[in-house]
């Protein structure tokens, strides 16, 4: 396996995740694909990078903001497929979530990566993911009114 | 009162079906001669021009069509918006652009695409209401479906095929026939989820693992296929390649079971389970950690095991996807996995033929020769690719490399096995 495979199968899974985080499942994944295209025309350069998959979820961003549409990132599906199940109100939450708060609270409590992964990701200080973190959490509690614990 | 980190997870398994359910769908896909590296700097321009001449040409020939197809049609609005091909009412809207080519489906007649199309179109079934493959690729003629060469960077210079619309598994001469770029055709994962079946094939230097096609005069296929036809169709060769292709069954098996499980080392599909073979895990390793409460059985006189794949996912159809796993011989693992009951299971372990002595030793020898390395890392607690990858002195990228059979999307599961790389 080559350097540019193995780092497409590490990194293109988490950026998959993180982009459909940020813009839901279509967006994140189609702009997941056109990362990941940029990553291979330009191969060389993102191996050599310290932070190449960083770099790669700004491409996705960009790749996002091109190819956004109007309406919802996450729509739930027909109640006659069978999905895993899920609280609507967390998802009417999450769109009113500020992109980097839910990005923050996703891949954090929903799959389970650490601040300083999701950090290196955005390319911010762990402290601000801290914050995001913090204010995502609380915004989320506070309308489900859940513990706080 | 609701459980925030609970809800939240599980708004994780959600999101991850939706994002599966997407890739199968709407392939998103780049034109190969776009992800050259380095191609001359006249390329973009060629190809542009290329695509303006073939557009035109089917805007030429589709507005022909559309004419001579009578009440229902209607031709294309303008040259520089109405990239549509409008066919008789009830029938197939092909729509095609130089960057995406959509069907919406209306009936079960084929429709042959405008002649000057880089390739024949044709129907998906009718029970696909809509395909959408964003791409800048040219769809190619595949016997009754459609396939579209997308150039998906999923590796060494990949290229992949999404093949829509033909719902059986691709013979093997349909695959011979994607060679792009003198590379041959390997490994094909078929899915069918609500927008129809696609098979995916990559292309890369590597054998190809096929579906096996059900032989027409095979009275019990696919119900009990023969194991000399799986291994037949199945790569026996590099494995870390042929491990990606299948699902996350084996890892979540792994999780339900605890079970360490290694590389497979063939693995054959039929549309509704999976059978894969396994050497470098060992009865040990089941019976250690295998739950208390998990139900056995036994196959051909050996004791085996049912499994919950996953709790979570894949509940489509409201059956789950169960695996039933037993050890065929020392140290070798047979699973078949599919969303089936307890005695579909059962009846294809039953019906497996028995390799011979020959068959398993090819197995074994080539499982072995591409062993990259022996040594092997337990997880432990606390670990992650980064710490482990900082602990054995190895770049991350070359210990993900090392394991391919490892989805690094997944969690590390304590006492799980990673190969080392061989140099750091």
């Amino acid at each position: 396996m080559d350097q540019f495979e193995a780092f497409v199968r590490l990194h293109e899974p988490r950026l998959r995740r993180a982009l459909s985080a940020a813009y839901g499942p279509v967006l994140g994944v189609e702009a997941t694909a056109d990362a990941m295209a940029y990553a291979w025309q330009h191969r060389d350069r993102i191996l050599a990078m310290d932070n190449g998959a960083g770099y790669l979820f700004r491409v996705g961003q960009s790749a996002a903001a091109r190819l956004r549409r109007p309406g919802p990132r996450f729509v739930l599906p027909e109640p006659s497929i069978e999905t895993p199940e899920v609280e609507p109100r967390l998802i009417e939450l999450l769109e009113g979530l500020t992109e980097s708060q839910r990005v923050c609270v996703v891949l954090v409590h929903a799959y389970a990566w650490t601040q300083q992964e999701v950090a290196d990701l955005l390319g911010v200080e762990h402290a601000t993911v801290r914050t995001h973190l913090a204010r995502g959490l609380t915004k989320l509690r506070n309308a489900l009114e859940v513990d706080h614990a | 009162m609701l459980d925030l980190d609970n809800e939240l997870v599980r708004f994780g398994r959600w999101l991850d079906d939706r994002i599966d359910a997407e890739q199968v769908g709407t392939p998103v896909a780049i034109d190969r001669r776009s992800v050259q590296r380095r191609p001359p700097l006249r390329l973009p321009i060629l190809a542009a021009a290329a695509a303006i001449v073939i557009v035109a040409a089917m805007l030429v020939t589709g507005a022909h069509r559309a004419t001579d197809d009578g009440p229902g049609t209607q031709a294309p609005s303008s040259a520089a918006t109405a990239t549509s091909v409008v066919g008789p009412a009830g029938t197939t809207t092909v729509n095609v652009s130089p960057v995406s080519t959509s069907l919406t489906d209306g009936s079960t007649t084929p429709t042959p695409a405008p002649e000057g199309s880089p390739g024949q179109l044709h129907l998906v079934p009718a029970d696909v209401a809509s395909v959408d493959i964003s791409t800048r690729a040219e769809p190619i003629d595949m016997r009754g479906g459609l396939a579209v060469l997308v150039g998906r960077p999923s590796g060494r210079g990949f290229t992949d095929v999404w093949w829509i619309g033909a719902g059986r598994p691709p013979q093997p001469e349909e695959v011979s026939e994607l060679q792009p770029e003198g590379r041959r055709a390997f490994g094909s994962s078929a899915r069918i989820n609500e927008r129809g079946t696609s098979v995916r094939f990559i292309a890369a230097p590597y054998t190809e693992t096929i579906s096996p096609p059900c032989p027409p005069d095979a009275p019990l296929c696919p119900a009990t296929p023969d194991l000399r036809q799986l291994i037949d169709s199945t790569v026996i060769g590099d494995t870390g390649q042929v491990s990606w292709t299948l699902p996350t069954g084996m890892v979540e098996i792994a999780r339900t079971t605890g079970a360490v499980l290694g590389s497979p080392i063939a693995s054959a599909k039929d549309g509704s389970y999976e059978v894969n073979i396994y050497t470098t895990a060992t009865i040990d390793d089941l019976l250690a950690i295998v739950p208390a409460d998990i139900e056995r059985t036994s196959v051909r006189g050996h004791e085996a095991w049912f499994a919950m794949v996953s709790p979570m996912v894949r509940l489509r159809g409201g059956q789950r996807v169960m695996a039933l796993t037993w050890e065929e011989r020392p140290g070798t693992i047979v699973a078949v996995t599919g969303r089936l009951s307890h005695e579909g299971l059962a009846a294809i372990a039953e019906g497996l033929r028995v390799a011979t002595e020959e068959e398993w030793a090819s197995l074994v020898v080539a499982a072995e020769a591409h062993a990259p390395n022996p040594a092997t890392y337990t997880v432990v607690t606390e670990d992650t690719w980064q710490v482990i990858a900082d602990k054995l002195g190895v770049r991350l990228q070359d210990l993900v490399g090392a394991n391919p059979d490892v989805d690094p999307e997944k969690f590390l599961v304590v006492g799980q096995r990673l190969r080392v790389p061989t140099s750091p």
